[in-house]
């Protein structure tokens, strides 16, 4: 038993931290140059890994939709989704290892803030997720009312953080009077122990874990006050230059799945369990996450599905460089396209 | 006691050299085993032509090394990660040695604690997290307590392996001197048991940097593992690479002391 301080680094968790802080983004490095998400087959479709910044969960179901009603197939693409971080797929796309992410705008702005090559192809959330909830009894129904009080959130990044600057800056709220504590993903529980006030969540979580235990919630939905550039599908630009129709194919066949779980919600969520059996397992919660999802990715208008709003990107990026959040301004120019979303013209 | 009482321990002179030539030759080495390091790295972004975003050169790392030097953040997030790196090792290292002289001494209590012992180093200390945030509200003690978490096992198998590694001539010998159990402790079992001892300090310093980096990842707004997520979240390589490296250095560091003290402490070893 030699306690030197290889065989302790090599043995302990430091090398797993290792890899996947250091030497995960030296394989990504060493992988870069040939595109391993669109794979030609001799005869067959072209396959397409999808990331997506999640759990297997019913909130892909247009995702999984395209799947099972073969929407991707008739593309001549063999989608299966990966799942795992936002902020690495937005990487692996930029790096040329995937060729589609799901990803949030706000995150591709922090990406091209950094220089990534990433382009916002269509759109499928058509409102920003991000809540401040709370319960009822703790009387916070306005902005203003969280003067004063501790809110929980996730951490001091990621899109819940955005979400948070975002209504602050549009709401004028004095910060320094609200205690922002970073409490991790236990968001409901850290509101059912009393810890925090409110807490700054998806939409489709912790409000609906209220929701599904009878507790009346009181929602404060950051789209009301400031409207950002939500989920989408994102490319590379050399994707786009190399393989435009595959893009299009990838657009329409994702906008028929969003338009699909739509016009059919019932059908839609039994196709998505046979995604994430374990959902089966507790339909109601999933049904209220899958009902609580719903809203966001309903267009205004059905000439609406897909379409991102060009005006948002700038102000978007304004917001984010007067917050703080980025520290230059950021161009938005090439950031976002409707093309193939026009190309796609799914209605 | 014979070498063949006390477990080895990696020799003192790994970390510091009696010989002056040997000391510079060592300095020099190290010097020389960095700047290649650090050459290969920057010729290795040059040769693939990567993006900042996938690796960054080592200059540019550098470049944001001082930034976050000048702003003060470096130093706020440091000082907090070794402050709950140090209290987690003293918190870690306290109790399994109590409990490893418990358990080294009573072969029952060792029977019904060690199951849950080895339980709870089953427990994956990255699921426990989240749930430590809703037990401990205070983000610096709880870190600290994973911290403890993390280091404690490994910890206490040394302290028992050590204090169990006791000769039993020695003891025998004890026992006919009419020693108390005091001057059993103190004249045998400390003297044996602390080569082990010193190594289990070293397992324990650079896993309670792991364990201060898991606690800071779930809940809380400073501290180095903070500064990773945000780091992920920016998408900011370079700011990664300072923490990643700044984390290193604490580990070194830790480590170096460790080796300075096993130096001191071990001189009668050296001696024999």
């Amino acid at each position: 038993m030699e306690n030197s301080f290889y065989t302790i680094m090599i043995r302990g968790p430091f090398i797993k931290f290792l890899f996947f802080s250091l030497i995960f983004p030296l394989m990504l490095a060493g992988c870069g140059g040939a595109s391993t998400s669109i794979l030609p087959t001799a005869s067959g479709p072209i396959v397409v890994r999808l990331g997506v910044g999640y759990i297997p969960s019913v909130q892909f179901a247009p995702l999984y939709v395209s799947i099972e009603n073969g929407y991707f197939a008739e593309e001549g693409l063999d989608v299966s989704l990966e799942y795992g971080f936002e902020t690495d797929f937005i990487k692996l796309v930029g790096a040329g290892e995937r060729d589609f992410a799901i990803a949030s705008g706000d995150q591709l702005i922090l990406a091209r803030a950094q220089g990534l090559p990433v382009v916002y192809v269509a759109e499928w959330y058509t409102k920003y997720p991000i809540v401040v909830f709370s319960p009822a009894a703790n009387g916070i129904e306005t902005p203003a009312q969280l003067v004063g009080k501790r809110v929980g959130i996730p951490g001091l990044f990621g899109t819940s953080y955005v979400g948070w600057k975002a209504l602050v800056t549009a709401t004028h709220l004095p910060e320094r009077q609200i205690a922002l504590q970073s409490i991790g993903f236990t968001q409901a529980a850290a509101l059912q122990q009393g810890l925090v006030d409110a807490a700054v969540d998806y939409a489709a979580n912790g409000p609906v874990q209220f929701q599904v235990q009878n507790i009346p919630t009181h929602i404060i939905v950051v789209d009301d006050y400031m409207h950002l550039p939500s989920n989408g599908l994102i490319t590379s630009e050399k994707v786009i230059t190399n393989h435009p129709d595959q893009i299009t194919g990838m657009v329409r066949a994702m906008l028929r799945g969003i338009a699909f779980t739509i016009t059919h919600p019932d059908e839609a969520f039994e196709l998505s369990l046979k995604h994430v059996p374990e959902a089966a397992q507790d339909r109601e919660t999933n049904r209220a996450i899958f009902d609580a999802s719903l809203p966001y990715w309903t267009p205004n208008t059905p000439d609406d599905l897909g379409r991102t709003d060009p005006a948002i990107w700038p102000t978007t990026a304004r917001f984010m460089q007067d917050a703080g959040l980025v520290n230059k301004r950021v161009s938005t120019d090439g950031l976002w396209t409707n093309e193939f979303v026009e190309e796609a013209n799914v209605r | 006691m014979t070498d063949q009482t006390s477990p080895p321990s990696s020799p003192p002179s790994s970390i510091l050299c009696s010989h002056r030539t040997l000391c510079v030759a060592r300095v020099i080495l190290g010097v020389a085993s960095l700047a290649l390091f650090l050459f290969l790295w920057d010729a290795l972004v040059r040769w693939r032509d990567y993006p900042t975003f996938i690796l960054p050169a080592p200059a540019v790392v550098w470049e944001r090394f001082l930034r976050t030097l000048a702003d003060g953040s470096l130093l706020t997030h440091t000082s907090t990660t070794l402050m709950e790196i140090l209290g987690g090792l003293l918190l870690g290292v306290t109790f399994a040695t109590l409990l490893g002289y418990l358990l080294a001494k009573s072969p029952l209590l060792d029977q019904l604690v060690s199951p849950y012992v080895v339980a709870l180093q089953a427990f994956p200390v990255v699921a426990l997290a989240p749930l430590l945030v809703i037990w401990i509200h205070h983000p610096m003690i709880r870190t600290m307590l994973i911290a403890a978490l993390v280091l404690f096992f490994p910890v206490l198998v040394n302290i028992i392996v050590g204090l169990r590694s006791v000769e039993p001539e020695l003891v025998a010998m004890m026992r006919s001197l009419q020693a108390n159990r005091w001057q059993n402790f103190v004249k045998l079992e400390a003297p044996s048991a602390l080569p082990v001892f010193l190594g289990a300090l070293k397992i324990g310093a650079t896993l309670a940097v792991i364990g201060a980096v898991i606690g800071e990842f779930v809940g809380s707004d400073r501290g180095l593992g903070f500064l990773i997520n945000l780091a992920q979240g920016l998408l900011d390589t370079p700011l990664l690479f300072v923490a990643l490296f700044t984390l290193v250095v604490i580990a070194l560091g830790l480590y170096g002391l460790v080796s300075l003290l096993e130096y001191h402490l071990l001189a009668w070893k050296r001696a024999k």
